[in-house]
């Protein structure tokens, strides 16, 4: 498990800028390196216009001129989890709302007449109120109005994301926020959460339950060493390509919302973003990048072609929010409130085709 | 005795007479004298001299 | 997509110039010529002897077909210089090719006598197609003296090798101004495509029509694939100058964050 890889990439992490040779290094590929040192490099615009060409090239190469588009729902913002980073922690003591089969139905139904064919479903972690079985009903109600369904929910057990795949789940979400297990300790103060190795096993306790899609990510501004992080990222999408060569792995990069956080956040500025977009592309060809409307309109629509694969649109944070009245709490800021049909505007214009479907989902269930 | 590309023959008495006697075309061919050039407008002009180095050259398939 | 090529003052559809050495028969130059689509083909000079049965090529070569006489045979820039006037008097055709060679082993142009050459020649109101051993330096001279194009050989004459030299026409290409026909390789149809992909405005071919076992037929395919070649160079596949471009739109959004 991936876990156990934790000691040799931190030492590794701390060799890369040193002049000695990596020798022994997990992944062996000595360019791969040579690309992530850049991470610390502050680049010219010259130099970043050269990874442009190259992120470009490499995205087109890989996925073609295509965007895909997804939109995710908040069925339950029920948390017992005292992180100090999220909207819904538990720590903020607001009324919580929880979806009802006929209000998630109600939801879903006017999601799918937006236009969109693949959705994420979002919970927070309460074992009680959001408990497995709902979770599993809303796939199967998602089932009936979606080709792809995927979930960022809290980690589950082996059994649970084998039934949930036998019932109609593509993917899973789950990002580890930091991979340094010291801050991740401070930043959750309680709840199930707070188990670092429970979390980062769950992606493979997904994997082995035949999960397509797996979607990771760090939370980038909790970490002062914003770099550690995306190389961990890096590693953790390494590790599981090669061990789990049949499995589509995305990486998403959000950037945490000050006014959201109980913590002191170190923002990653927008020339880092970028950098870490396009260097994540060149080093990995084959790993989506999903940014979220956490992101604004500017940022996303010029990420388009520099690495960029999947997007989400019409986001809303709160539970519901479609057809039914929403929540109350928002578990973060929305940037980019753009339509769906502005967006695929876009996306047309840069000479791109907007996507709904993952084609291999679509061929599967033919 | 003059010399066309190199081989010894009898003074023709004119360039027409050199191209007659030896099947030459008229067109697509150069002639040097001496190894100067010989224009065309000149060939009629021309007398022939004991001694001449002529050389006839055209066109081959070629790179 | 621009429908014609111009170059040394003609406007040509054909970016295939084909050349006429080792040709088995000269009756097929009518039909390569007419197939294919080309319209320059290279001779050479010779002496010709009398009463040799002299066919003579001219005869086979359809008419308005540029007629670009090579220098092969010449071992220096006095030499090739003397075959230019000669070849410019045995048919009104002011294109030259400047081959000149005084290695046997490798059949090298002397870029050096090249160079002189051509200045000389262009001076006198030759167009002027130099055949080098790819060279950046050289080409940038040759600019200067007056060529027209700067015709790099892709490997050595007869090895069908391809572009071997892919590492050194490319800088010429992305450098030069002038166009640039890839001379010498070429032996196959993918050859050809790879040429004109690079950015190369027309190539040269010869060896690999003239042993074809078809020489018609290859010809037609030469030209085919420097259609497909040139289309895709056109259309811009892994075109790197757009973002190069500093008022593109990605360059805009670099500067900015």
């Amino acid at each position: 498990m991936f876990f156990e890889l934790l000691d040799k990439l931190e030492k590794e992490f701390k060799l890369i800028n040193k002049s000695q040779s990596l020798k022994n290094i997990q992944f062996k590929d000595i360019s791969k390196y040579e690309n992530i040192k850049l991470l610390f490099k502050d680049l010219s615009y010259q130099e970043l216009e050269k990874l442009s060409i190259k992120a470009k090239k490499i995205t087109e190469y890989f996925f073609g001129k295509t965007i895909l588009l997804y939109t995710p729902l908040y069925i339950s913002d029920y948390c017992i989890n005292g992180c100090l980073y999220c909207g819904f922690s538990n720590l903020n003591k607001v009324e919580r709302k929880k979806l009802s089969p006929a209000e998630i139905e109600s939801e879903m139904r006017s999601i799918r007449k937006q236009g969109f064919n693949t959705i994420l479903i979002l919970t927070g972690e309460d074992r009680i109120n959001s408990p497995f079985d709902y979770i599993l009903d809303s796939i199967k109600i998602a089932k009936k109005y979606f080709s792809e369904i995927l979930i960022e929910v809290y980690p589950l057990k082996e059994q649970e994301y084998e039934k949930l795949v036998e019932n109609g789940l593509t993917g899973i979400t789950l990002y580890q926020e930091t991979y340094d297990r010291a801050l991740y300790d401070k930043v959750h103060r309680y709840g199930p959460k707070k188990n670092f190795k429970s979390r980062i096993d769950a992606i493979e306790r997904a994997i082995k339950a035949k999960v397509k899609e797996i979607n990771i990510g760090p939370l980038l501004g909790l970490n002062k060493n914003w770099q550690f992080d995306v190389y961990m990222t890096l590693m953790h999408a390494m590790y599981l390509e090669d061990t789990y060569p049949d499995v589509e792995i995305s990486i998403s990069y959000p950037r945490i919302q000050e006014s959201f956080s109980k913590i002191k956040v170190y923002p990653v500025s927008n020339k880092d973003f970028v950098k870490t977009i396009m260097i994540t592309r060149i080093i990995l060809p084959r790993v989506g990048i999903n940014i979220s409307t956490r992101e604004c309109a500017y940022m996303r629509d010029n990420l388009i072609g520099l690495g960029m694969t999947k997007m989400s649109a019409e986001s809303k944070t709160t539970v519901a929010g479609h057809s039914v009245k929403s929540g109350n709490e928002k578990q973060f800021e929305i940037q980019d409130k753009r339509l769906l049909d502005e967006i695929v505007q876009v996306i047309k214009e840069k000479g791109y085709r907007p996507e709904f479907t993952n084609w291999v989902n679509i061929y599967e269930r033919f | 005795m003059i010399t066309i590309n190199d081989k010894k023959v009898n003074n023709p008495k004119s360039i027409f007479e050199l191209l007659k006697k030896y099947s030459y075309p008229h067109q697509g061919i150069c002639i040097l004298v001496n190894g100067k050039i010989l224009k065309k407008d000149q060939w009629k002009k021309y007398r022939i001299k004991d001694g001449d180095k002529i050389e006839i050259v055209g066109f081959v398939g070629g790179g | 997509m621009k429908k014609y090529f111009e170059i040394g003052g003609k406007k040509l559809k054909s970016r295939l110039f084909i050349g006429t050495g080792k040709l088995p028969s000269y009756k097929l130059i009518p039909e390569i010529v007419k197939k294919s689509g080309t319209e320059v083909l290279t001779v050479a000079v010779r002496k010709i002897d009398p009463q040799a049965k002299y066919e003579n090529i001219i005869d086979y070569i359809p008419k308005n077909t540029i007629v670009m006489v090579n220098t092969s045979g010449a071992r220096n820039a006095k030499e090739a210089i003397k075959i230019a006037e000669i070849g410019s008097e045995i048919m009104k055709t002011d294109w030259i090719k400047i081959e000149i060679e005084v290695d046997s082993k490798y059949l090298l142009p002397d870029n050096e006598e090249t160079i002189k050459a051509t200045a000389y020649l262009a001076k006198k109101g030759y167009k002027v197609f130099p055949y080098i051993s790819p060279d950046l330096i050289t080409a940038r001279k040759l600019v200067d003296s007056g060529a027209i194009a700067v015709m790099p050989l892709g490997s050595f004459i007869g090895t069908n090798k391809g572009l071997a030299a892919k590492f050194l026409i490319e800088p010429i290409i992305r450098e030069i101004e002038i166009p640039i026909i890839i001379d010498a390789g070429i032996g196959r149809p993918s050859h050809a495509a790879k040429a004109m992909e690079m950015g190369a405005d027309a190539i040269l071919v010869n060896t690999a029509i003239a042993i074809s076992n078809d020489p018609v037929k290859m010809a037609v395919a030469l030209a085919q694939a420097v259609k497909a070649g040139r289309t895709a160079y056109e259309i811009g596949i892994l075109k790197e100058s757009e973002f190069a471009n500093p008022s593109s739109p990605i360059s805009k959004f670099l500067k900015n964050i």
